[in-house]
């Protein structure tokens, strides 16, 4: 492609007839078409890519939430702060439900803006045309896809009595970020079909002049 | 006015792109060419609206489709052009093309010739 429209260029120059007059003062959605046309253009897939970035992305969130469901963080707050555990139970430090709900929401935004800035940039940085819609279609429905995950794993864990058992946490651990990567595979399907549908690839691309 | 010039253009560029492949077969057809060239070729016999490249995904797409084959071959002086020549299958794609552009055109001149004289009146 280049070459040819390296020769054209030239011969085109040569004849006093300008780079915009032959290809438009649309650079780019020239570029896209043909590109479109040649079969080499449009954003790849890359589901596999997308879903692991969110789901590293989201590593340091899931830590907080599981570090408050399995690990007693809050009680051993307490801990830490007074330098020793106590001996006689009625002095352990209950932590109020306000505490442990606001660690929750935290551990969720950090999961949120986690999985979404890794998404982002994993695709940036491969310069993927679809990142942006995918970024912003993820921005919208990661919401949805968390409280999914989370209910699938609360709704497994509750099947399982909320056992502590290994085979328990194991699937505690895979069923999240089993819905969570469908789910982010899921957002970005739509979104590189969405920028397909979308990029130029008509048989005339006209500027219409404003008038 | 100014509106309506942009609207006749616009109503041009729509037509010409049912039929822009079959211009390009026609060009080629009468001698192999490289795009800068049939976009001269095309301009020349007025349809100097194809433009702004809007032809290189139109070649694309008939090298796709195996209606054309390219080669290239040395400029004078300049870098190698990648000229476009009609394949068999284009050729016989070009005869369709041209009956169906007949029958169109046909009907559609027995549509607005029938009115054309009372229109102009107005």
């Amino acid at each position: 492609m280049t070459a040819e429209l390296e020769a054209d260029l030239e011969a085109a120059a040569a004849e006093g007839v300008t780079a915009p007059e032959l290809v438009g003062h649309d650079a780019r959605a020239f570029a896209l078409s043909w590109a479109k046309a040649k079969g080499v253009a449009g954003p790849r897939l890359l589901l596999a890519s997308t879903a692991a970035a969110a789901l590293v992305g989201a590593l340091p969130g899931v830590a907080i939430g599981l570090l408050i469901a399995y690990g007693d963080a809050l009680s051993n707050l307490e801990q830490i702060a007074r330098g020793y555990a106590p001996n006689d139970p009625s002095e352990a430090w209950t932590p109020p439900a306000w505490l442990a709900l606001a660690v929750y929401v935290l551990a969720a935004l950090v999961t949120y803006a986690g999985a979404l800035a890794a998404v982002s940039a994993v695709l940036r940085w491969r310069l993927d045309p679809a990142a942006g819609v995918t970024v912003g279609l993820l921005a919208r429905t990661l919401p949805l896809i968390i409280a999914a995950a989370i209910g699938l794993t609360v709704l497994f864990a509750a099947t399982q009595g909320f056992s502590t058992e290994p085979a328990v946490v194991v699937g505690d651990l895979v069923i999240p970020a089993a819905a969570l990567a469908a789910g982010v595979a899921g957002v970005r399907l739509c979104a590189v079909r969405r920028v397909s549908g979308a990029a130029p690839g008509q048989t005339v691309v006209m500027r219409e002049p404003v008038l | 006015m100014h509106r309506m010039v942009g609207l006749g253009s616009s109503r041009r560029s729509q037509l010409l792109r049912g039929v822009l492949d079959a211009c390009l077969l026609a060009v080629i057809a009468e001698q192999p060419t490289y795009g800068y060239e049939m976009t001269k070729r095309l301009a020349e016999r007025g349809l100097d609206i194809v433009g702004e490249g809007s032809i290189y995904p139109a070649l694309a797409r008939v090298e796709r489709d195996g209606l054309v084959e390219t080669y290239m071959e040395a400029s004078n002086g300049g870098p190698a052009r990648k000229y476009y020549r009609l394949t068999p299958a284009g050729r016989k794609a070009l005869q369709r093309w041209i009956a169906d552009w007949r029958a169109t055109s046909s009907a559609v001149d027995g549509v607005l010739g029938t009115i054309e004289a009372e229109v102009g009146r107005d």
